[in-house]
């Protein structure tokens, strides 16, 4: 389980050029400029802190904080 | 001791402009100008082998060593994953023709990908010195516009043509070593030729990377008996600008030492290294430089390079 101030943690740590203070759980982290290669960046932080791997065909799922906090709930 | 004495590249003039091409995959130009990092892709001429690549940059090697004769040369390595025609016979074998190098040369093929300079740096500074030789050429040489489909998102915006040439011989302006190797067979899937076109998972590729450069490179250091404040610069495999920047970040301290530049060239595997020496590091004011190669296979090497001052 990680929350959503973990997911703004990792986005920081994952060195993404966006403001994590503006984005809402439900917003679309691509609108924000969260581009592919980011998310690379960003699903290699959350194992880190989740002790999991976002599958490949669960990728397409993860565009907003809370499909990601209820990624790893699951 | 066998070391580099000098390194030349050619780079072919015409380019693809992926500023112009990028919105056709549906990104920004921004993505090509902060995570790719590659604004031109270099393109060899359709008429022009593998072969025709490494000659040129041989020549340009010979043309800007002094003293360095083609009739001296006795060993040539050619690090290639696409060499002429089907791959056989090997592609140094038709350089040492094309050049008209010595027939009492020894000369071989190196099939390995963006880990393979550094390989290729060993294998042949080994041979040398196991065979008692004095002037080998290490070239790399692997045009992936062979084998790249052009609508392909994953691969088209990435690589570019280009070819190097390395000198190798005794009394070098950097000596080579120590070093570190490693290969992961379970990322054969990762990039691989399906048919005749280059297939990247490139979520896989950048996983392996991330998480195994840094700590291949923290690990030679160790060998080494260094701390990264002690490199000058590190020359590391230019896969993409984000991939460079997911593995500087992990040397908090030492970031900005490592080098990004592939703006002109692309990805240009094996050759991304041996590009960066020519242009940051001879005649700079370096002294210990690591250099890190990896990706198909998946296989890396990590070495230290240093000045020699004797």
């Amino acid at each position: 389980m990680i929350t959503e101030q973990q997911v703004k943690d990792a986005i920081e740590a994952a060195g993404i050029d966006v403001d994590v203070s503006a984005i809402g759980p439900k917003d679309n982290l691509g609108d924000h400029g969260v581009d592919s290669l980011d998310y690379f960046n960003l699903f290699l932080e959350l194992e880190d802190i989740g002790g999991k791997k976002i599958p490949d065909e669960d990728i397409d799922k993860m565009k907003t904080i809370e499909a990601i906090i209820q990624f790893y709930a699951d | 001791m066998i070391g580099i004495k000098n390194v030349a590249s050619f780079i072919p003039e015409y380019a693809l402009d992926n500023l112009q091409r990028v919105e056709a995959f549906g990104e920004s130009s921004e993505f090509i100008t902060k995570k790719i990092g590659a604004l031109k892709l270099p393109r060899k001429d359709d008429t022009e082998e593998t072969s025709d690549l490494a000659v040129k940059a041989i020549e340009r090697l010979i043309e800007a060593s002094e003293g360095f004769e083609k009739s001296s040369v006795d060993a040539l390595i050619i690090v290639t994953q696409n060499g002429d025609g089907e791959g056989l016979p090997h592609t140094s074998a038709i350089v040492q023709q094309k050049l008209g190098l010595p027939k009492s040369i020894a000369a071989f093929d190196v099939s390995l990908g963006c880990s393979g300079y550094v390989y290729g740096l060993h294998i042949l500074k080994g041979f040398m010195e196991s065979a008692g030789l004095k002037n080998g050429i290490l070239v790399t040489a692997d045009p992936y516009s062979k084998i790249i489909d052009p609508d392909d998102k994953n691969t088209a915006l990435l690589f570019g043509d280009a070819a190097t040439a390395t000198w190798l011989g005794n009394s070098p302006a950097w000596n080579i070593g120590p070093a570190l190797f490693g290969t992961d067979g379970e990322g054969e899937g990762a990039l691989k030729t399906s048919g005749s076109c280059l297939t990247m998972n490139g979520r896989q590729v950048f996983d392996f990377a991330a998480k195994n450069v840094a700590p291949n490179i923290k690990a030679l250091l160790e060998k080494a008996e260094l701390e990264d404040s002690q490199v000058d610069a590190f020359c590391i495999h230019q896969g993409s600008y984000a991939i460079v920047d997911a593995i500087s970040r992990r040397f908090k301290g030492s970031q900005q030492k490592f080098i990004r530049d592939i703006g002109s060239t692309g990805n240009t595997v094996s050759s991304s290294i041996p590009l960066l020496l020519e242009k940051h590091v001879l005649g700079s004011d370096c002294k210990k430089v690591i250099i890190s190669g990896f990706g198909v296979g998946f296989s890396w090497g990590t070495a230290l390079l240093t000045k020699n001052t004797n």
